[in-house]
């Protein structure tokens, strides 16, 4: 959807007018704010150890001897882990992508298809329970719990599958994340497809996947985008449940630890870029349709 | 009479019911098992074992009111980490609720006017919310470090007391740094949030607003805000919520035991993941009971000051 702004001009006075370039000013500053701390790392992860420390507290540090060893360090950085058994387990920078990109797609996938499938057949086919479900959903989903943590904590524990894999996609499955969302998209295609398509013969399984799968695909990608990043980021779960694989998030976060130790700084900020690589590919990929979907999708005015 | 002409005259209403066939109702079984399995059977285990916890005795043996009797005690002892908790809840909402959602709405009525650089601000300020928050914490927390931090020393030249201990280390600036991250990171973006929200208000209801000479001021206050509160019902309920999961914040940019900032989330989790169930449950119930009401007479209060609008 391309979000309309050019309306409602609020200059119509010459007050106005530098009111509007005062607020851009502002928007400027906060820019400048927001960013800076990132342009502060980057130029010192290209500065070698001792230039870094000749330069502290320096708000516009620049670079005198140019390096890109933090970045060959980085990656060769290793994170220490012990898993179930009690066995150390090192992880480098490439390894923890490489776990990152996995989980990320598997638990993505998990975390979206279920509410899909649900949303159909609730938005689509009458039987006992449905309205139960969505109910259930939609009353429980807004009355706050506490301490339930403790109770997933415990089920894991005694089911061993704390601080396994399949513990942490159990976890990822989702059954109401988005549901309400395709929940009304599937009442808004017309059933006469389905209807014409079951007189050609097509069960049930083909009409979902071959005539009302399609409709959603546009939006369901934009989706499941915004579900990548979500679990590229997540770095709770990983260091809640699954502290033996360590994913990028989490792995940065431990570098961080090793860092301050070690004093090592440059070497830590150069982590980071490596770490936010691969998002920021994708976003510059899928701007376009993510921004569409951030600021017009669960948002009724 | 013969029953066919009896049929003809008084036709009798014969409800076709819609039979299932077997196949549909495998398909309906697939479609929603894991849904089923995950939302309702998982989630209502998981809220029965924790109503179990929190109604336990000492040893978790049987039931009792010990972890209830003890987490509210701790709530009412000034200067406990649950109290701490507590008190930190409110602020979070009053900060974020009374300070945050009046400047989103400022900064979304002058995007929502056509500022210069919307879209380039637009893109800008998405981008932190690509980073998690473990890139985003540790970048802030660079810039005011004790050791390497610009803004330190900055902060110092310039005549500011700065504890030794460091901005985020110590009791009485940790919590006020927190919500300065805060705004930092999300402050951009969310306002486009309600910028988005103003642009769904239909062009007619500000164009009559104009032709009777409204000033801008009387309509973002009169027209825009009213028009956009089911969104703000959001936010706020959203702030409501923040107040009480904060938690990745606390670990990443601060040390609670030396800085004395304890969340809601914090202490819960922390108290399971060291097996502590009983005493995270326990919690779980003080905050529990405080967070209803307190959505409640959030919901009620947009009900009746800011009516639900559809336009």
């Amino acid at each position: 959807m391309k979000m309309a702004f050019r309306r409602n001009k609020l200059t119509t006075s010459k007050w106005q007018y530098a009111g509007l370039w005062i607020f851009v000013a502002i928007m400027i500053i906060y820019t400048v704010m927001l960013f800076y701390p990132f342009v502060w790392a980057f130029v010192c992860s290209f500065m070698p150890q001792n230039e870094f420390f000749g330069k502290l507290g320096q708000v516009f540090p620049t670079v005198e001897n140019f390096t890109l060893e933090n970045y060959k360090n980085a990656l060769a950085t290793e994170v220490q882990v012990v898993d179930k058994n009690g066995d150390i387990l090192l992880f480098d920078i490439p390894s923890m992508i490489g776990n990152t990109i996995i989980m990320t797609v598997i638990r993505t996938v998990l975390g979206t298809i279920p509410p899909l499938c649900a949303a159909y057949c609730c938005a689509k086919y009458k039987f006992w329970g449905n309205k139960f479900f969505f109910f259930y959903g939609v009353v429980f989903g807004s009355i706050p719990f506490y301490g339930g943590t403790a109770s997933v904590f415990r089920l894991l524990n005694i089911t061993g599958l704390y601080n396994t894999v399949w513990g942490i996609m159990f976890l990822s499955i989702s059954a109401y994340g988005g549901f309400l969302f395709y929940y009304s998209f599937f009442r808004g295609i017309d059933w006469t497809y389905a209807e014409a398509a079951f007189i050609d013969g097509a069960s049930h399984f083909q009409v979902f996947i071959h005539i009302m799968f399609p409709h959603i695909v546009p939006i369901l990608l934009v989706f499941l985008l915004g579900n990548f990043f979500t679990n590229w980021n997540d770095w709770m779960t990983n260091y809640m449940y699954l502290p033996s694989q360590p994913m990028i998030a989490y792995g940065v976060y431990k570098i961080s630890s090793l860092a301050t130790v070690r004093g090592n700084w440059s070497l830590l900020f150069a982590a980071i870029f490596l770490s936010i690589i691969i998002p920021l590919i994708l976003f510059f990929i899928f701007r376009k349709k993510i921004l569409s979907v951030a600021y017009t999708g669960g948002l009724k005015g | 009479m013969k029953d066919s002409e009896t049929d003809v005259l008084y036709p009798v209403k014969r409800r076709k019911k819609h039979r299932k066939s077997w196949k549909e109702i495998v398909f309906i079984i697939c479609m929603m098992a894991v849904p089923v399995l995950i939302g309702v059977v998982y989630d209502m285990y998981i809220k029965v074992e924790t109503i179990r916890l929190m109604f336990s005795d000492k040893y978790g043996t049987g039931f009792g009111f010990y972890w209830i009797e003890w987490a509210l005690k701790e709530a009412v002892t000034p200067g406990s980490q649950t109290f701490i908790a507590i008190k930190n809840v409110f602020s979070i909402i009053i900060v974020f609720n009374g300070l945050g959602v009046p400047l989103q709405i400022v900064i979304a009525y002058f995007f929502f006017k056509k500022a210069p650089f919307t879209n380039l601000f637009r893109t800008l300020f998405y981008i932190p919310a690509l980073f998690s928050p473990v890139v985003m914490s540790l970048a802030f927390g660079f810039m005011f470090d004790n050791t390497i931090g610009p803004i330190t020393p900055m902060l110092r030249t310039l005549g500011f007391q700065i504890p030794l201990e460091g901005l985020f280390f110590s009791p009485d600036t940790a919590m006020p740094m927190i919500y300065v991250y805060i705004f930092w990171h999300t402050l951009g973006n969310s306002s486009f949030m309600v910028t988005v929200a103003m642009l769904k208000v239909p062009d007619s209801i500000t164009e009559a607003a104009r032709l009777e000479g409204i000033s801008n001021f009387k309509e973002l206050i009169y027209i825009c805000v009213p028009m956009i509160s089911p969104v703000l019902s959001v936010i706020f309920l959203t702030n409501v919520t923040i107040g009480f999961s904060l938690y990745a914040e606390i670990l990443l940019l601060t040390d609670p035991g030396q800085s004395h900032v304890y969340t809601v989330a914090y202490l819960i989790t922390e108290a399971a993941k060291n097996g502590k169930y009983f005493e995270s449950a326990g919690r779980g119930f003080v905050f529990t009971v405080l967070a209803i009401p307190l959505v409640v007479l959030t919901r009620w209060a947009f009900g009746k000051f800011l009516p639900d609008v559809s336009y």
